[in-house]
């Protein structure tokens, strides 16, 4: 659905995004993660035909963005980081403006409206001035705007930027919900766990490169590092320590005796976890809990970057 | 259907009535022009002659339709200027420009919403201006003609609002740029209808001149203003296509070229024998083909002004090829291309085709200095065959009963020969994507 073949973006002396490659096949979510200044923004502008690429090319559905941007309008959705509205029309105006826009034929338009409001759950706002809307309300509402034409790529730039914690929970069942439409969604987000249980693969970008991209396992494989498993323990927590120090694929184990838990790094797969509670269970240590860090993602981010800015 | 199912246009009819604003605007506007009717109306009075003569119509009708002309100027670049540049600053431009809407309808639209306002003001004047009518001395003609010279000359003034407000993306920046190009324009146009009979009625300050009978000088004008107003919008969807698209675009060197060949033409029937006029008149061109050569190839602040070779390599034919005409017109006097009408066109074909080579001979060599190389070969022999035909054309001339008709047959051969060229190489430019952005 999408290919990105070494796209490229300087700006005089600084060069924004790097010789990107990147493949996504129809039905992938693909979280673009990297720190502010990254070249996050500036790729999906790209893909988005607002910004020309300096080199390479980006394919949308195997239409070029270079040699037929208006082509590739109508096949992607783009919802950007900041964006204005129209405050002096009302929802369904706003909506109507932008069907028009996308050449949805006059008799089909209020049906649509009527989808994208109840599909992002606005249809009680329908006759409401926009400027009357929340910020959540706003961004739903761009998020309508960009599903009107039915596109098969969306690109979501920090959807949930700025939102308060339920209006961010709100959107995010709302991708949810896109995602089982069996859309092709890119999206970018600084907040990790939004990402981590969302995303079918995700994508670490630095100063312009992509340093890694793949699902979470597969970047953990690439890159050698570890993921850390919290265990609670009610009993034989002064064995865990000798018992995982001998298992070859841990490389840090850390006991917190007043709380029974115990932290341990590995660099093992999935399947090696269970392998791994077997060998404890056989040894008369009780795990009552296992769990992978919730912070995974993130802790992976700030291991595979080093901080650095395009 | 495309004109009419705009979204802009649809925005602005739903939304501009909202608020007490547009009512205020509107108050005002005719507020000022009942206070200028009324000095009119003051003044007439003074001269009791003017009242027996019943010159109180055509007194009043002079009063307004100069205040009119001045209120436009001020208004329709104030209501033009914020739309692309309000749009940037709103942070609304992204979401217009990642919709499958055309530049052009986008532009359209933009054009029509700026003067579907103006249209509601002139229409709100016209009940004043029917007043003055009723009072005689005024024909249905002068009135109808100075609202066609009006109107036409707000798509103009909100032509020049637009391109401001798309290269100025501060909306203040764009008001500010857009009068001082409205007053430019309103200084040229007095000038030219000062100047030349047949423009007689061509500024929006000075149209009250179109008197009775004076159809023609109105559709003259008219005609001229509308087409100034589609060569500004059309500037600025070529630039906006480059902004957006990155497509270059060969329509402003074209339009260029047909208002040289349009004056240069013009100039010669009216002043054959007014040389230095005439090269004043191409120098202006030549200078404005020159500005023209921004295709966007090389980011402007990069390449100096007069290095127009590096902006688009197909504006140095175009300028040698002009050059050569003026020459060819103003200079030797030789050629009488008044005899010949067919031959401008030709002319006109053959500048095209050199463009239409270089830019092909560009492509094809993939790398500047073959091009640039080939392209002098391409002027030398374009200049060739233009210089060639009208010196046949003289050749021809003392053979009387046959001259005329083998000029036109050459002339027609000759055209349909660069026809056919130009045709070849647009399409292989076309085929080797030469439009397409690079």
């Amino acid at each position: 659905m999408l290919d990105l073949v070494n796209l490229t973006k300087r700006y005089h002396d600084l060069t924004a995004v790097d010789h990107l490659n990147l493949h996504l096949a129809p039905g992938e979510i693909f979280g673009f993660i990297g720190p502010n200044g990254a070249g996050k923004t500036t790729t999906i502008k790209m893909l988005a035909t607002l910004l020309r690429p300096t080199e390479g090319d980006a394919l949308v559905d195997g239409v070029s963005v270079v040699a037929k941007p208006e082509q590739v309008r109508s096949l992607i959705g783009y919802m950007p980081d900041n964006f204005g509205v129209y405050d002096d029309v009302k929802v369904w105006e706003y909506l109507d403006f932008f069907a028009s826009a996308y050449r949805i034929p006059r008799e089909q338009r209020s049906s649509l409206i009527g989808d994208v409001l109840a599909l992002t759950d606005l249809r009680i706002k329908r006759d409401a001035f926009v400027e009357e809307l929340s910020r959540g309300m706003k961004q739903r509402l761009c998020l309508a705007k960009t599903l009107l034409h039915d596109p098969p790529l969306l690109l979501l730039d920090e959807p949930a930027s700025g939102l308060d914690p339920r209006a961010r929970i709100e959107m995010r069942e709302l991708l949810k919900q896109l995602r089982r439409t069996g859309k092709t969604i890119l999206i970018s987000s600084h907040i990790l766990s939004e990402l981590a249980d969302f995303c079918t693969t995700v994508g670490i970008i630095e100063a312009g490169r992509l340093v890694a991209s793949g699902s979470v396992e597969e970047i953990i494989q690439q890159t050698g590092l570890t993921r850390t498993l919290e265990l609670r323990i009610t009993a034989g927590l002064e064995r865990v320590e000798t018992v995982l120090r001998e298992v070859e694929m841990v490389r840090d184990v850390v006991v917190d005796a007043d709380a029974g838990t115990c932290a341990v790094s590995f660099a093992g797969e999935l399947d090696d976890v269970a392998d791994l509670l077997k060998m404890l269970l056989d040894d008369g240590v009780r795990v009552v809990q296992a769990m992978e860090s919730a912070s995974d993602l993130e802790g992976l981010f700030m291991r595979v970057t080093r901080g650095q800015v395009a | 259907m495309w004109a009419v199912d705009n979204p802009i246009i649809v925005r602005e009819l739903r939304v501009r009535m909202r608020g007490n604003r547009a009512l205020w605007m509107q108050a005002a506007y005719v507020g000022v022009l009942s206070v200028v009717l009324l000095l009119g109306y003051w003044q007439a009075s003074q001269r009791p002659e003017a009242v027996a003569d019943g010159q109180l119509g055509q007194l009043m009708f002079a009063w307004l339709s100069v205040a009119q002309g001045l209120l436009l100027c001020l208004m329709v670049p104030a209501l033009a200027a914020g739309a692309i540049s309000a749009e940037y600053e709103q942070q609304t431009l992204d979401n217009l420009f990642a919709s499958s809407m055309s530049t052009s309808r986008l532009f359209w639209g933009k054009l029509v919403a700026s003067s579907l306002f103006v249209g509601q003001l002139l229409t709100t004047g016209l009940p004043l201006m029917a007043l003055c009518y009723l009072l005689g001395g005024v024909s249905m003609t002068q009135l109808l003609g100075v609202y066609a010279v009006q109107v036409s000359a707000c798509l103009v003034l909100s032509a020049i609002g637009l391109g401001c407000s798309l290269h100025c993306r501060n909306t203040i920046l764009a008001t500010t740029a857009s009068y001082v190009t409205v007053i430019g324009y309103v200084i040229f146009t007095s000038a030219v209808a000062a100047g030349t009979a047949a423009l007689g009625a061509v500024s929006p300050l000075v149209a009250s001149s179109a008197d009775d009978g004076g159809i023609r000088l109105v559709a003259v004008a008219v005609g001229f203003t509308l087409a100034i107003a589609f060569l500004t919008l059309d500037f600025s969807v070529c630039r906006a296509r480059l902004l957006r698209d990155g497509l270059v675009s060969w329509r402003p060197r074209l339009w260029l070229a047909a208002v040289a060949l349009g004056l240069v033409t013009w100039s010669h029937h009216d002043s054959a024998s007014d040389a230095p006029g005439l090269a004043v008149l191409l120098g202006i061109l030549l200078a404005l083909l020159l500005v023209s050569g921004d295709d966007g190839t090389e980011p402007r602040r990069r390449v100096l002004w007069w290095q127009f070779w590096r902006h688009a390599p197909e504006s140095a034919p175009l300028f040698v090829a002009l050059a050569t005409m003026g020459m060819l017109l103003a200079g030797t006097d030789v050629v009488k291309l008044d005899d010949h009408p067919l031959a401008f066109g030709a002319c006109t074909l053959a500048v095209l085709m050199v463009a239409a080579v270089t830019r092909a001979f560009h492509t094809a060599a993939g790398r500047v200095w073959p091009a640039r190389f080939m392209a002098v070969t391409a002027v030398c022999v374009g200049t060739l065959l233009i210089s060639a035909s009208t010196v046949a054309q003289e050749l021809m001339s003392p053979w009387e009963g046959f001259n005329k008709e083998a000029a036109w047959a050459f002339s027609l051969a000759q055209m349909l020969l660069y026809a056919w060229i130009s045709v070849v190489m647009l399409y292989l430019m076309w085929r080797r994507r030469v439009f397409a952005p690079r």
